[in-house]
């Protein structure tokens, strides 16, 4: 930090003080205009945040929340623009919301020129319109409202007014006009997450809560630390968080959600998980009713099954398969209530709570005790039950009381029940008696695992000869069976050949593989692959490869392990799509004339989240050689993030390693001179 | 918006069923080439896999229908049905997405259902026409009459058909002209396809048809094709405009009216205003000339203005003033081209508008709207015209486009006048040599320096501004083409619009791979000019002709010296010349005791080429790409 940064913190940190809890003897209060008015001044041109395009002087909101659980929130921000392409993205203004359970009012708008001027920009511009809305249609709008004449150096404070919440329902469905036909879908309860921390920096931002003091409200606050107050105010007690010069979030490749490393606190009145499920069930309770076409439908794909497991299965797919991703709204209770499955069954279409709603009706046919289940892909669920999902999925309980979880939204063309890259992710099942938090699986390595073999020749010519046979279970069968899935049946064979990986002259003769629909089976691929002159041919050295660890399909089937991993000092966790297994077996059969000069080292490389071990043998003229390499983790910690690397790197570098050999007779075998091994294209069989 | 429901949607059906039948009694159905649609007898629901083994879905019949009213409203109405064979259609097909413009366009949807295999019929339900707005111009008040409808099909299963009829009627004086680029076939089959055009007599209309034959009806404006093969695109297929079969129709009445018409709305916009002087002033007061003064002021208007390409924001040729863009800071072409002509002339340049256009034979022809490209600033200076285009910035030529562009503006007396502005690399002198003479000393460093010469789109002034920009140009050229250095400095030695010439000496400090007692240097398979020309070598057969992005020319010429006491092992294959229809590649490799000379040199002097064609040339590349064959391995005695 230099020292124009020091003093403008110094003299920051001098004009909060005036009006930060601090050194006030009531809760925190929002910011005048005259207190507004100097933040600006005092910040200057901003130099010590060159290279930013805007910067938040001010962020803060109060919210008011009713014993209904219905909640206004009182927000201002103040930003200052830095750049011309801050002038772009600030000139105009954006408010999104579902008008179902929302209404954003914006109250004020001001600019602050550097000249110590303002100008209030006239609301009369306001306009509203549909958002853009891909799959899921529910009626998303925005407002708009220009700000003209922006300039670099301006400050922009955006004074706005939200009633609702952030999943709510509507007391009536036709009925959008006020304030009083919002109502919370838990009736006398609220909630919130809140971040502190976003793409800009922040220099002071506080977020208070107003509660009516007989409605208590647990929080906690994650990944940091806040400051923190709690004040009386006649009915209300304030909770207050606030937090000062917040960087801007450094965004490394594949990091963890925002929600998981940014300093966030979670609150809600809710008391207990169990009180969520209990609810959860309840309000979708009535939804699961199937009728004759829907009965029909279980006995037609369930036919000739003797096995529980299977008929479960067999629904399971039915509905990943035959029900796409479209949500259409029914209106009020859209957000948490699930459409009827009679509907969905109509429509073939629904979101992931829908197709949820599907497959608990169909294992209700079959008997079996299904319910739906809350959880959050992608990013923790923290203990205090705030709502906190994204996701609905479907759980049935066994025999036992035990439960089995099933996701129809991720399993399209995937041999799963549930997929493997939601390991570890919070769930709170939608029971009559109330469940808590609980977490999904951990998968290990094994159980995505992709197996190579291949047997391999090089004839005296260079040339290489490879029947290759790949078996793969969990993620890799699931994108195995995606990527086939995606080209029409003229255009496997094309796509097969842009993803062989062998040589850059490869030749796919003969292959097979899995039929992406077949669910009978785990995943598999055997190919036979030529490449001429893959041998490097010299007067008494010949230099070959090994052809399977150039990872045949690797775009297809473990892209993810071939991410650039350069970033140094990673602050964040590094999220890969699942655990991994991988275990290589080749023997490559040499002329009988060569012989190999020096087999490659061999590796043994462990670290908390992955190991990798190599190991070659000659005999006679085979060349034989294994690799396992195992992912542990699906997210790995930034602290294990280097040796994570550096063991990729480790295996990649074994793409590129030639082996040496001899020939034991003095021959000049010309490059040109080939003898050519069995060399056809012969259609897929 | 209308919407079929019930005893309506019934009436509207008939209707529509009427309409189609007045529009084909004109024309098509008079000469009986065509039945009346209908989804009970005109369309074949029966056709499926034993037809088309290997479609995804079938296209049973697409219709599409323009009628200029007397009363000026124009009606474009389309009716389609479409086969799913399986569920890989059902992400394109299954939620279609109808754009108007609330106010002055009228939204009526007749039909929309999905029939099933047994022939049970299942209509959109009310919740599933859902408003969206469209995402070419969501975020922007100006727009916000823009909205879209998307139709959600239900019961969707393989073997269903859905079927979608609905029409847009736009108002009188919305449109000042109708025109269309359309496309007749489809990545699927299509078994019927259905045109008509119909307007008052006293509209004159330009049609033109190409890749397919047709023979004219009497009157010329209603046309019926097909079957048609599924035609999808594979990796640098041609742009199907240029592929497939193609009908364009236009009301334009020619293109000095049209080119007059825009280039006007442009230059009465750009009206003069003091914030814009201001803002001009203060970005480009440390610029002396006029070049970097225009350079400056794209810099900073490309910076913080919002440019918006849809041509749903120009459709009635809407152009604010200059001031008012400049205030908003969002603008469609006209009104960014109208904002920088002021923001240019407030700073004294002399420049005009000119009209971009797709089509560089549009003078020849009646234009489309679709030609439109967007407006282009022509400023005059000492050192000749200088392009600005609001979105690219400054522009030698349109590299940013997809195609070859013209730009067309009137002189005084009104005629047209024309500049062809050829894509970089579509100009055909492009070229790549890397030659020189290469040292590995005792160490197993590699020493010595080479020649670079660049011709046409092998490099981009535009881009090798900075001496920073240039020296990472050069650093990926030379290891793109001798992956075994890592470190050089290099000089450009000359660089014009055209050529570009550098000297680059070796400092490498690490020997090059050791490999036991051997050392390696390897040569890439093509990678030393794909980066630049890529070609689609991954898969070994095609269906459709390959696009590359020009001719050229690519030649390496290295002697590697190695020194008295050290050997070559191996060398790469010699001897490959394979010449074709395509162009030819060859490599040359001789070695004495002391050194090896190499040449690889591929020539493809033409940018399309047919399936045959690109398969020869595989083969050949293929072995400049086999792992053995580009290897040189040296030792010490």
């Amino acid at each position: 930090m230099n020292w124009k940064h020091t003093v403008t913190l110094v003299l920051l940190s001098t004009v909060i003080a005036g009006w930060s809890p601090a050194v006030c003897a009531a809760p925190p209060q929002p910011a005048t205009a005259a207190e507004i008015s100097q933040m600006v001044a005092e910040l200057g041109d901003a130099k010590q945040y060159d290279g930013h395009d805007v910067v938040y002087v001010l962020d803060e909101a109060d919210v008011y929340v009713q014993k209904s659980g219905l909640a206004t929130t009182e927000s201002c921000q103040v930003i200052k623009i830095l750049s011309e392409s801050g002038v772009k993205s600030q000139s105009m203004q954006r408010f999104d919301f579902d008008p179902d359970t929302r209404r954003v009012t914006i109250k004020s708008i001001r600019v602050h020129h550097e000249d110590e001027t303002t100008t209030d920009v006239p609301l009369s511009g306001l306009v509203t319109q549909p958002t853009q809305q891909h799959m899921i249609y529910w009626g998303g709008k925005q407002h708009l409202l220009g700000i003209p004449n922006l300039n670099v150096g301006d400050a922009i404070e955006i004074r706005v007014s939200k009633i609702g919440f952030n999943i709510a329902y509507l007391s009536n469905g036709s009925d959008i006009g006020g304030a009083e036909t919002l109502q919370p879908p838990m009736e006398g309860h609220w909630y919130e997450v809140t971040l502190f921390q976003s793409s800009h920096p922040i220099i002071h931002k506080r977020y208070s809560v107003h509660m009516p003091k007989d409605m208590p409200l647990q929080y906690e606050v994650y990944n940091g630390s806040l400051e923190s107050s709690l004040w009386f105010d006649g009915e209300y007690q304030v909770y207050s968080f606030t937090a000062d010069d917040l960087p801007a979030l450094e965004h490394e490749p594949r990091m963890v959600a925002p929600d998981d490393c940014v300093t966030k606190v979670v609150m809600a009145t809710v008391p207990t998980w169990e009180m969520k499920s209990v609810w959860f069930h309840e309000v979708n309770e009535p939804q699961f009713e199937a009728d004759d076409a829907i009965k029909a439908k279980v006995a037609e794909i369930t036919a000739g099954l003797t096995s529980l497991e299977d008929k479960v299965a067999a629904c399971n797919h039915w509905v990943a398969d035959n029900v796409r991703y479209c949500g259409t709204s029914r209106g009020p209770r859209e957000g948490f209530t699930l459409h009827r499955g009679i509907e969905t069954f109509r429509d073939r279409a629904g979101v992931c709570k829908d197709k949820a709603g599907m497959l608990v009706t169909m294992l209700r046919v079959l008997g079996v005790e299904a319910y739906p289940a809350l959880t959050m892909a992608g990013s923790r669920v923290e203990a205090i039950p705030a709502d906190q999902f994204n996701h609905t999925v479907t759980v049935m309980r066994n025999e036992d009381g035990t439960f089995t979880i099933l996701d129809p939204t991720w399993i399209p063309q995937s041999r799963e029940m549930w997929s493997s890259r939601e390991d570890l992710q919070g769930l709170v099942y939608g029971t009559p008696e109330g469940q808590p938090l609980t977490l999904s699986p951990y998968y290990a390595p094994d159980y995505n695992s992709l197996e190579c073999r291949s047997t391999s020749a090089i004839s005296e010519s260079g040339e290489l000869h490879c029947e290759i046979s790949m078996q793969m279970k969990g993620y890799p069968c699931t994108y195995l069976r995606r990527n086939i899935a995606r080209y029409p049946a003229p255009q496997v064979r094309s796509a097969f050949e842009r993803a062989l990986n062998i040589a850059p002259n490869a030749q796919l003769g003969s292959y097979s593989h899995i039929d992406p629909e077949d669910y009978s089976q785990d995943g598999f691929v055997k190919m036979s692959v030529t490449a001429p002159s893959y041998a490097a041919i010299g007067r008494e050295i010949k230099l070959i490869r090994m052809p399977l660890m150039s990872h045949p399909l690797a775009d297809w089937l473990i892209p993810d392990l071939f991410y650039t991993m350069k970033s140094k000092d990673r602050q964040y966790g590094y999220s890969l799509r699942a655990t991994r297994g991988l275990h290589y077996e080749e023997t490559i059969t040499l002329p009988a004339t060569w012989n190999v000069e020096k087999l490659p080292d061999g590796i043994t490389r462990e670290s908390s989240s992955a190991t990798l071990e190599f190991a070659a043998t000659i005999d006679g003229h085979e060349l034989t050689y294994t690799m396992d390499f195992e992912l542990k983790n699906h997210t790995i910690p930034a602290s294990d993030y280097d040796d994570v690397r550096d063991i990729l790197e480790e295996m990649h570098n074994l793409t590129d390693t030639w082996i040496v050999c001899t020939t034991s007779q003095d021959q000049f075998a010309s490059a040109g001179n080939h003898t050519n091994m069995k060399q056809q294209e012969v259609s897929n069989d | 918006m209308t919407k079929p429901n019930t005893a309506s949607a019934i009436t509207r059906s008939v209707c529509s069923i009427f309409l189609v039948q007045i529009l084909l009694t004109g024309c098509c159905s008079a000469q009986g080439q065509t039945k009346t649609a209908n989804t009970q007898s005109g369309v074949q629901l029966d056709v499926g896999s034993e037809q088309y083994p290997d479609a995804d879905a079938i296209i049973l019949r697409w219709e599409q229908y323009w009628e200029i009213k007397d009363d000026g409203q124009v009606v474009r109405r389309e009716h389609k049905w479409i086969k799913l064979m399986n569920s890989r259609p059902i992400r394109r097909t299954a939620d279609p997405r109808l754009d108007f413009c609330e106010g002055t366009d009228k939204l009526t949807i007749h039909t929309a259902r999905t029939i099933l295999p047994s022939g049970e019929v299942i209509d959109v339900p009310e919740y599933s026409f859902n408003i969206a707005a469209p995402d070419d111009v969501a975020g922007w008040p100006d727009y916000i009459a823009w909205q879209q409808t998307v139709v959600s099909f239900s019961g969707i299963e393989p073997g269903a058909t859905l079927e979608l009829d609905y029409e847009v009627t736009t108002q009188r004086g919305v449109l000042p002209w109708v025109s269309a680029d359309i496309r007749l076939d489809d990545d699927y089959p299509v078994l019927k396809r259905i045109i008509s055009i119909s307007r008052p007599a006293n509209v004159k209309l330009s049609v033109q048809l190409d890749n397919v034959e047709h023979e004219p009806t009497p009157d010329g404006s209603c046309f019926a094709f097909g079957p048609f093969d599924g035609s999808p695109a594979e990796p640098q297929s041609q742009p199907w405009q240029h592929r497939c079969p193609r009908l364009r129709f236009t009301t334009i009445p020619d293109s000095t009216t049209w080119v007059g018409r825009l280039l006007g709305i442009v230059s009465r916009a750009a009206v003069q205003d003091e914030d814009i002087r201001t803002f001009a002033v203060d970005a480009t007061a440390d610029n002396p000339d006029v070049k970097a003064k225009i350079s400056a002021l794209a810099d900073k208007l490309r910076a913080r203005f919002s440019y918006l390409a849809s041509a749903k924001t120009y459709r009635s040729l809407q152009c604010r003033p200059a001031d008012e863009v400049f205030s908003q800071n969002y603008g469609n072409p006209l009104e960014a081209a109208a904002l920088y002509l002021a923001a240019l002339k407030s700073l004294d340049i002399k420049v005009e508008p000119a009209l971009a256009v797709k089509d560089i034979d549009v003078t020849q022809r009646r234009p489309t709207r679709e030609c439109f490209a967007g407006i282009v600033l022509v400023a005059h200076s000492n050192e000749g015209p200088i392009m600005l285009h609001p979105q690219h910035g400054m522009i030698n030529t349109p590299d940013s486009w997809d195609d070859d562009i013209a730009l067309v503006s009137l002189d005084s007396d009104g005629s047209l006048r024309t500049t062809n502005l050829h894509n970089r690399k579509q100009k055909g002198a492009n070229a790549m040599k890397l030659s020189g003479s290469l040292a590995v000393n005792e160490d197993g460093q590699l020493q010595g320096s080479l020649r670079l010469r660049l011709a046409g789109g092998f490099f981009d002034p535009q881009q090798l501004k900075t001496s920073d920009a240039q020296e990472s140009f050069l650093q990926k050229v030379v290891c793109n083409t001798i992956p075994a250095v890592e470190n050089l400095t290099s000089s450009i030695t000359t660089m014009s619009h055209d050529k570009l010439e550098a000297t680059i000496t070796l400092n490498e400090d690490n020997a090059i791979e050791l490999l036991d007692e051997y050392y390696l240097m390897e040569m890439p398979g093509i990678d030393w000019f794909s980066w630049q020309f890529p070609i689609p070598l991954g898969s070994s057969k095609r269906i459709t002709s390959v696009q590359l992005d020009g001719s050229f020319t690519a030649e390496v010429d290295l002697i590697v010296k190695i020194p008295d006491t050290w050997v070559f092992h191996m060398t790469p294959k010699a001897g490959i010349d394979e010449p074709g229809h395509w162009g030819a590649i060859s490599q040359t490799v001789s070695t004495d005791e002391a050194s090896l000379h190499i040449n690889r040199r591929i020539s493809v002097p033409k940018s399309i080429l047919d399936p045959e064609d690109f398969s020869q040339l595989r083969r050949a590349a293929n072995q400049l790409r086999a792992p053995g064959n580009s290897i040189v391995a040296l030792s010490p005695r």
